[in-house]
């Protein structure tokens, strides 16, 4: 590459990466999906992806459906004060497996009633994803864990 | 110099994407991943090279979407074939090429589909600050931004490649732009001629 070039390629390249930006968490996504391939787990794929006005408050909750050949998962986002989120789910068929919520902070763990609703309250907003772990009892037997794409919160 | 202009002023922001030592850095960081089971050094490659990948998909017209799929898929690939990859100084190309073919591949098939309607295709090029990112640019750089939107596409492609990819093959950008191999090298140079050009004759651009 001349270097005569660089001074100009430079200034194109600040400029491109001021005007259209990489998205700030992308890399990270991209991480967390690497981690699941490495696990023995079914990846759900984004089936849906709704927004619409909060039932709980001015800001704007989002609905994301999931989908995998043995589960979908509805999960609905909605604020919980500064930079919290509650997240609402269910699963279908409706079973009372195990959910955990994975985050930077750590890994939350909930189980679904018999309908399949589970709630995690209180949630710090990032990117997470979610695991459907094979759960003994349950009226739906999971061979394996099924888990969400990251998605940010 | 239109160049030195262009380095000078507005203050430097920082920049995401230091294209000089990326390259062999990512060599380095992949060696240790894939050869000395060091996963710090693959969170390293990833967080380095993403934005990279991110304009060089981007230059294909993709959505933002689209755009984060084909970087998704591109680590998804370089982890499924990694054991395959024999020279891993060129990891970074290897990395790159992938993504420009996918991105490609996307982008064809979208142009398929969008055929008809002409408006979507052109909302994907880029030919506007994307405002869904709620950008605030600088006066050069804005001024930059709307002297490379009158550039023709092939242009505002090429220079968007070259400026991110580390050394791109001619080969397959020649498949990807419509143009013989040979005519790539003054293309490029021609496309710079043109955009100096623009810039020269900006006074809001020359009085800085």
């Amino acid at each position: 590459m001349m270097s005569h070039d660089e001074p100009l390629l430079d200034a194109l390249r600040s400029m491109w990466d001021a005007a259209d930006p990489s998205p700030p968490d992308l890399a990270t996504r991209a991480l967390f999906r690497l981690a699941l391939e490495d696990l023995d787990v079914e990846v759900m794929a984004l089936q849906a992806e709704l927004s619409g006005a909060g039932a709980r408050g001015p800001e704007l909750a989002s609905t994301i459906i999931f989908e995998s050949q043995s589960l979908a998962l509805t999960i609905m986002i909605s604020a919980a004060g500064r930079s919290r989120r509650r997240l609402d789910g269910w699963i279908t068929p409706s079973a009372a497996l195990v959910v955990r919520l994975h985050a930077a902070g750590g890994i939350l763990e909930e189980t679904a009633d018999d309908d399949g609703r589970f709630a995690f309250a209180d949630v710090a907003e990032g990117v997470v994803h979610l695991t459907v772990e094979p759960t003994g009892g349950a009226a739906l037997h999971l061979a394996r864990q099924v888990a969400t794409p990251p998605i940010t919160i | 110099m239109t160049a030195h202009a262009a380095d000078g002023s507005g203050g430097p922001r920082s920049v995401t994407v230091d294209s000089r030592s990326i390259w062999s850095d990512a060599a380095t960081s992949f060696t240790a991943w894939r050869d000395d089971d060091d996963a710090a050094a693959l969170e390293r490659l990833v967080r380095r090279l993403t934005p990279c990948l991110w304009h060089i998909v981007r230059a294909y017209g993709l959505s933002r979407p689209q755009a984060e799929d084909v970087v998704q898929t591109t680590w998804l690939a370089l982890m499924h074939k990694a054991a395959t990859i024999n020279d891993p100084q060129a990891v970074g190309k290897w990395i790159s090429t992938v993504a420009r073919r996918e991105a490609w591949r996307v982008s064809s098939d979208a142009r398929r589909e969008t055929e008809l309607e002409p408006a979507t295709a052109e909302a994907h090029t880029g030919a506007v600050p994307d405002t869904a990112a709620q950008v605030v640019l600088q006066d050069a750089e804005r001024r930059l931004w709307e002297h490379v939107g009158e550039l023709p596409e092939r242009c505002r492609r090429l220079l968007r490649v070259i400026a991110f990819d580390d050394r791109p093959d001619y080969a397959s950008l020649s498949t990807q732009l419509g143009l013989p191999v040979g005519a790539i090298g003054p293309t490029r140079g021609r496309c710079l001629a043109k955009l100096r050009h623009r810039l020269d004759a900006d006074p809001r651009w020359s009085d800085r």
